[in-house]
């Protein structure tokens, strides 16, 4: 059993890894700044933004905006992505295989396409997000019973029904608008301002925290819908409970920075193979390693070429070797 | 506990698994369902913890009514062992067992460092203390099998209910969970169990129950109950008895096994 102290240094591990990667990701970029500077550069904020202090404008109005987003970001995918693995009892599953990605491609495509001008892109990228998530559910509640079979079965249907009618958007938009559309869809990170931010982090918070309280409940889950309902759960509705917060939250945060890939799977994996399957410690230090890992590619996204690279692409790059690496390491612990 | 069970039936769909049961189990004994593949033993004890709902008929705890309890006071009194588990991801052996805590915590709770006490102590009557640290992915189907009953004893119930607790054991493992079963049942723990090998009723069980076509044919003692023309009449396979009573080859109960005709010749 953990020692008081030991759990104690992994919470500091936990707010430790994200942080320092928070610093690295805010200092690099066209503009370097002094890691050093960086505690000054907040008090002198705090007391209002010069505009005649670059170092100042670039920490606040583009460095900072971009981190926390990337946190986020990060923290969401890593922390749903091991909740929905665990109660659909299946690792190769993420948030976006229940139709969250391609409804807010969706929404966002409508709404670039036909400037709708009544919704916001990112309220009609919110809209279908959620859409997309309800239909999933719905179908699979028609036909199964809320089943993990049935919800990945139904998000695959339903993604491609989404899929459908994206192309088809994009063959009826004019030129100019699908490539908003397509940039759209490819994230963008490097676009975020603090409107973004306050928009999509009170239903991150709520989702993060609503899914990190029942974190026990989804642990039991992932022994079987049987099993679980031996042990006294109502397995349906708290699956749904579990579904519908981490829509929640993967929906704002997609809306605001787009549909960016890999973290989903690669966090909570990353975690499995580093502390292992803990049901305590999962869910916190998945949510802390996507957080982590989010910011470090998108650090690398910003200052490895004289272009930016899409931070998915990073991820992909950064993290397959490393996955491939900690899976080689650990490969008995699958039954490999 | 006493379990009562009143004109119980189940279907599915329209395929009728269970047909009119009633039996009253009593507490603290070792009770084996026999039947054929088919016979509704399964069914059976997925009615009596609350996995199927019964078409008809009742089933009581002592005096309470199945389906009137409380889901989570209902998991703190009956623990139930599945026949196949396919584990999902490399859990510790320790939190698979301290699942077992679940009807006992809170909707935002964790287990404290008591549940895991209990659970500790719910690897010992089973003798697998030593594998509280290891990923139940590596375990072997007999291991596997005794921490899944270490997870239901981690309820602390006071009723067992187990889907072919020896299924895909080899001949050892078949004698250490039966024998584990035993003695809980010993100690006061009502456990109802189907299982497949009429020997194993007649060596381990308390009491025995025959099913046929979702019939209860049969209950009682196991030298009464398993006999050769029941053995005929529910599986269809002609088989002698053999007796051995008090005294016979260090034997000091009555015990009857059933040897398949073919096998003499």
């Amino acid at each position: 059993m953990a020692s008081r102290s030991s759990s104690v240094s992994f919470l500091l591990t936990l707010i430790a890894a994200p942080l320092l990667a928070l610093v690295l990701h805010i200092c690099i970029g066209k503009y370097p700044l002094n890691p050093t500077l960086i505690p000054s550069l907040f008090v002198k904020g705090l007391c209002g933004i010069s505009e005649h202090n670059p170092e100042q404008l670039v920490l606040f109005n583009i460095r900072l905006p971009r981190a926390i987003m990337a946190v986020l970001f990060g923290a969401t995918m890593g922390v749903t992505g091991a909740s929905l693995q665990s109660i659909l009892k299946n690792p190769l599953l993420s948030p976006y295989t229940l139709g969250i990605s391609s409804g807010a491609a969706v929404g966002a495509a409508l709404s670039l396409a036909f400037n709708l001008g009544v919704f916001s892109t990112e309220a009609s990228a919110f809209t279908f997000a959620l859409l997309a998530t309800f239909l999933t559910l719905t179908i699979s509640r028609f036909r199964g019973g809320l089943s993990p079979v049935t919800i990945v079965l139904a998000g695959i249907i339903v993604t491609a029904l989404f899929q459908g009618v994206l192309t088809l958007i994009q063959i009826i938009a004019q030129p100019e608008n699908v490539s908003a559309i397509v940039g759209w869809i490819a994230g963008r990170l490097n676009a975020v301002t603090w409107n973004h931010v306050l928009l999509s982090a009170p239903l991150a918070f709520v989702g993060m925290l609503g899914i990190l309280l029942v974190r026990w409940r989804i642990f039991v889950l992932s022994m079987g819908d049987e099993e679980a309902r031996a042990l006294g759960m109502d397995v349906v509705k708290e699956r749904l409970v579990v579904i519908v917060l981490a829509s929640l939250a993967v929906s704002s945060v997609v809306t605001a920075a787009g549909v960016i890939g890999w973290v989903c799977l690669i966090a909570p994996h990353l975690t499995r193979l580093m502390i292992g399957s803990d049901p305590k410690k999962l869910l916190p230090a998945s949510l802390s390693l996507g957080a982590t890992f989010l910011l470090i590619a998108d650090a690398l996204a910003k200052s490895v070429w004289v272009y930016e690279i899409p931070v998915g692409v990073v991820a992909t790059l950064v993290g397959a070797p490393l996955f491939l690496y900690l899976l080689r390491r650990s490969m008995h612990a699958y039954g490999v | 506990m006493i379990i009562t069970v009143e004109n119980l039936t189940f279907y599915y769909d329209s395929i009728p698994a269970l047909r009119d049961v009633s039996v009253k189990i009593p507490c603290g004994k070792l009770v084996i369902v026999l039947g054929p593949n088919g016979s509704g033993k399964t069914t059976f004890l997925k009615c009596l913890c609350r996995l199927l709902r019964p078409k008809a008929g009742y089933v009581y705890f002592d005096d309470q009514l199945v389906w009137e309890m409380d889901p989570k006071f209902f998991a703190q009194q009956v623990g139930y062992v599945p026949q196949i588990h396919l584990p999902s991801f490399p859990y510790r052996v320790i939190d698979v067992v301290v699942s077992g805590r679940t009807p006992y915590l809170s909707a935002l709770e964790v287990p404290s460092k008591k549940d895991y006490e209990v659970a500790r102590r719910a690897l010992e009557p089973i003798g697998c203390e030593h594998l509280a640290e290891r990923l139940y992915t590596q375990l072997s189907g007999g291991e596997l099998r005794l921490v899944l009953i270490a997870r239901a004893l981690a309820q602390e119930p006071k009723v067992l209910l187990l889907d072919e607790p020896t299924s895909n054991l080899d001949f050892k493992n078949k004698i250490v969970v039966m024998t584990v079963l035993r003695d809980l049942a010993k100690r006061g723990l009502s456990i109802i169990a189907t299982e497949h090998d009429p020997n194993i009723a007649a060596m381990f069980s308390d009491e025995v129950m025959l099913m046929k076509d979702g019939k209860i044919v049969a209950y009682g003692e196991p030298h009464e109950v398993i006999s050769e023309d029941t053995m005929k009449s529910l599986y269809g396979v002609d088989v002698e008895a053999i007796s051995l009573s008090d005294g016979d080859n260090n034997c000091n109960r009555k015990l009857k096994l059933i040897i398949p005709r073919i096998a003499l010749q």
